[in-house]
C-alpha cells in the first residue's frame, strides 16, 4: 500500500469544473470521480485537453470555477510541493524533469523532498528500478539515455516516495506494441501489486483493449463525452468515432475480417456485436490475429 | 483593427515611440501613450490587450520599485520617496517604458512574421537575420511557456524556491534551467531542420505569397503619430518664429 495520507475513498473528483487558457480553449463542465485504487484512462485526440486535467489534477493548474479533490484535499488549498507527496507525476517529455547528474540522484529527487530518510530512499530506489529493469544504469547520466530507458526512469522518480496518485501523461506515445505490452505490465503492477491509483492520458485506443477493466474519460475539445467503463463504451464503439479516435486495432481487424472475408464466429454481426464476442475476450483475439 | 494596419505604419509606431521615450516632453509623452493606449485597446482583441498590459506593468512595476529603494538607498534616506520631483521621475520613466513596450508589443503580436521579415528586408536586412531576430522574439514566448511546465513538474517534486540554503537555491535554479536548456536545444535543432529542409538561405531573394496594401486607416494613424511626435517642436518653432 501506498505509504501517504491518502484515506480518502474517492482519489480524484471533478466536480462541475471548467477552466480555460488565455488562448481561448475552454475545459467546459467537467465531472467525474476515480476511485482509489483504480485504474484510469484518459482518452481523447490531440488537443482535446487531456494533459491540461492531469495538470488540474496535480494542481499545477487551478479550475476557474468547480471544484477538484485530490484524495480529498481542495487542490486550491495545497501547494505544489505538498501535493507532491500525494501524486506522482510522469510528463510526457521526460527531459522536462531530468537536471541531476547520475539516475540514481534524479529518481530519489522527490523522496529527498517529501522527507524520506537515506536508508530509506536508498532501499526504495534499488526496490524501484530492480522491477523497473533501470538497476544497470543508477549511475548513468540520465542524459545518456535511450528514450524507452528514459520513460522508465522518469517513471521510477516519480513512484520512489510511494504516492497514491499516480499520473502519466501519454506514456505510450511512439512505443511499438510490444513495448506497450511492457508498459501494460508495469501499470498493472502498480495498480495490482503496490495499490496505487494510476491514471493516463492517451490518444492511443489500444490501451482499450489492453486494460478491460480500467475506467474511461473520454474527452473532446474540453468537453467530457463520455464517463464509465470500457465495456460500456467499447459496446457504443461508434462513440470513439464520433469523438475522432479509431478503433482499436483488434476490432478494426475483427471488423474488417466480419465484413469482407466472413470469417469469425460471428458472420454478418454488427460492430457491437463483435465486439462483445472479440474484444472482451482475449482468446478470440488472438485466435483471430493468428489466421 | 491592428491587424489590418500595414506593417510599415505598425513600425512606425514603434520606432515614433522610441523617440518619445528618449526626448519627448511630458505633453508629449502622455498625448502619446493615450493614442497608442486607446489605439491596441480598440484594435487587439481585449484579452490579448490585458495580457501584454499585465505583464508589462508588472515589469514596470518591479523597475519602478527597484528605482525608488536604490533612489532611497544611494541618497541614504526614505525622505527622498517623498520629494516630488523624484518620484514625478520614477512615474514619467514608467510612463515611458510602458508606451514602448506596448507599441512594440502591438506590432510583433498582430503582425505576421513574414510581414516584419519583408519590412526588414525592404530596409536593406538580409532576410536570413531578419528572421533569425523575428525567431528569436517569437521563440521568447516559447520559451516562457516551456519554463512554466518545468516548474509546475519540479514543483509537483517537491521543489521549493523560497527555502533552503545557498546550495538548495542554487540547486533549485539548476532544477529549472538544466531542463529549459535541454528543452531549447531540442526545439531549436527541429527547428533548424526545418528551416534547412524548406531550403531557407539558399537564394539571397525570397518570394513573398502576400503582400498588404496600405490603406486610409494608416494614412490617418500615420498623421496622428507624426503630429504627437512632432507638434511640441511644430509648437516651439512658431513660438521662436514669432
Ligand atoms: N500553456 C498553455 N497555454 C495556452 N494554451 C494551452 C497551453 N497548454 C495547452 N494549451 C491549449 O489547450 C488545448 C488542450 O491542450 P492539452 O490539454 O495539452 O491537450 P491534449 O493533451 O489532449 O493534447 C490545446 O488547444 C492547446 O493549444
Ligand atoms: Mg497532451
Amino acid at each position: 500500500m501506498p505509504r501517504d495520507l491518502c484515506r480518502a475513498e474517492e482519489a480524484v473528483v471533478f466536480k462541475d469544473v471548467s477552466f480555460s487558457y488565455s488562448n481561448g480553449f475552454t475545459l467546459m463542465d467537467v465531472s467525474f470521480t476515480i476511485r482509489s485504487g483504480e485504474l484510469a484512462l484518459i482518452m481523447g485526440p490531440n488537443g482535446s485537453g487531456k494533459t491540461t486535467v492531469l495538470k488540474l489534477m496535480a494542481g499545477m493548474l487551478k479550475p476557474l470555477s468547480g471544484d477538484i479533490y485530490l484524495c480529498g484535499i481542495d487542490t486550491r488549498r495545497i501547494k505544489l510541493s505538498e501535493a507532491a507527496r500525494y501524486v506522482g507525476y510522469v510528463p510526457q517529455n521526460p527531459w522536462m524533469a531530468f537536471f541531476n547528474n547520475t539516475v540514481f540522484n534524479e529518481i530519489t529527487y522527490v523522496a529527498r523532498n517529501t522527507g524520506l530518510s537515506k536508508e530509506e530512499y536508498e532501499a526504495r530506489a534499488l526496490e524501484v528500478s530492480s522491477w523497473l529493469n533501470i538497476a544497470h544504469l543508477l549511475q548513468r547520466s540520465p542524459y545518456s539515455l535511450s528514450e524507452g530507458e528514459a520513460r522508465r526512469v522518469s517513471i521510477a522518480a516519480a513512484i520512489i516516495h510511494d504516492p497514491s496518485v499516480v499520473l502519466l501523461d501519454e506514456p505510450t506515445a511512439g512505443l511499438d506494441y510490444l513495448n506497450k505490452i511492457d508498459y501494460v505490465n508495469i501499470v498493472q503492477k502498480l495498480v495490482l501489486r503496490r495499490g496505487h491509483t494510476v491514471i493516463m492520458s492517451s490518444h492511443d485506443v489500444d490501451l482499450l483493449t489492453l486494460f478491460p477493466e480500467a475506467k474511461v474519460i473520454l474527452l473532446n475539445n474540453g468537453r467530457l463525452s463520455f464517463n464509465g467503463y470500457i465495456r460500456d463504451l467499447l459496446s457504443r464503439a461508434h462513440l470513439l468515432l464520433s469523438n475522432n479516435l479509431l478503433l482499436p486495432a483488434p476490432i478494426a481487424l475483427s471488423t474488417y475480417l466480419n465484413e469482407l472475408l466472413g470469417v469469425g464466429e460471428g458472420s454478418g454481426a454488427s460492430v457491437e456485436e463483435l465486439v462483445e464476442r472479440t474484444v472482451l475476450r482475449k482468446d478470440v483475439i488472438g485466435e483471430l490475429i493468428c489466421r | 483593427m491592428m491587424y489590418r494596419l500595414h506593417p510599415v505604419t505598425k513600425a512606425i509606431i514603434a520606432l515614433a515611440s522610441i523617440v518619445v521615450a528618449s526626448i519627448c516632453p511630458l505633453a508629449c509623452l502622455t498625448a502619446f501613450l493615450a493614442f497608442v493606449v486607446s489605439l491596441s485597446f480598440v484594435g487587439m482583441e481585449f484579452t490579448k490587450f490585458l495580457r501584454i498590459a499585465r505583464s508589462a506593468l508588472a515589469l514596470i512595476l518591479v523597475l519602478a520599485l527597484f528605482s525608488l529603494i536604490y533612489g532611497a538607498l544611494s541618497a541614504r534616506s526614505l525622505s527622498i520617496i517623498l520629494e516630488a520631483g523624484f518620484t514625478q521621475g520614477v512615474i514619467v520613466g514608467s510612463m515611458r517604458l510602458f508606451q514602448l513596450m506596448l507599441s512594440f508589443a502591438a506590432l510583433f503580436s498582430t503582425t505576421r512574421p513574414q510581414s516584419i521579415v519583408r519590412m526588414l528586408s525592404k530596409l536593406g536586412v538580409p532576410y536570413k537575420y531578419a528572421y533569425i531576430l523575428v525567431l528569436a522574439i517569437r521563440y521568447m514566448s516559447v520559451m516562457m511557456s516551456d519554463f512554466q511546465e518545468i516548474y509546475d513538474i519540479q514543483a509537483i517534486r517537491g521543489l521549493r524556491v523560497d527555502s533552503g540554503g545557498t546550495l538548495m537555491r542554487i540547486r533549485s535554479t539548476l532544477s529549472l534551467f538544466i531542463p529549459l536548456i535541454v528543452a531549447s536545444i531540442d526545439r531549436l535543432n527541429d527547428m533548424s531542420i526545418a528551416l534547412e529542409v524548406k531550403g531557407f538561405g539558399l537564394s539571397k531573394h525570397r518570394s513573398y505569397a502576400f503582400t498588404e496594401k496600405a490603406s486610409l486607416m494608416d494614412a490617418v494613424v500615420i498623421a496622428l503619430t507624426s503630429l504627437i511626435v512632432a507638434g511640441p517642436y511644430l509648437a516651439l518653432n512658431s513660438a521662436l518664429v514669432k
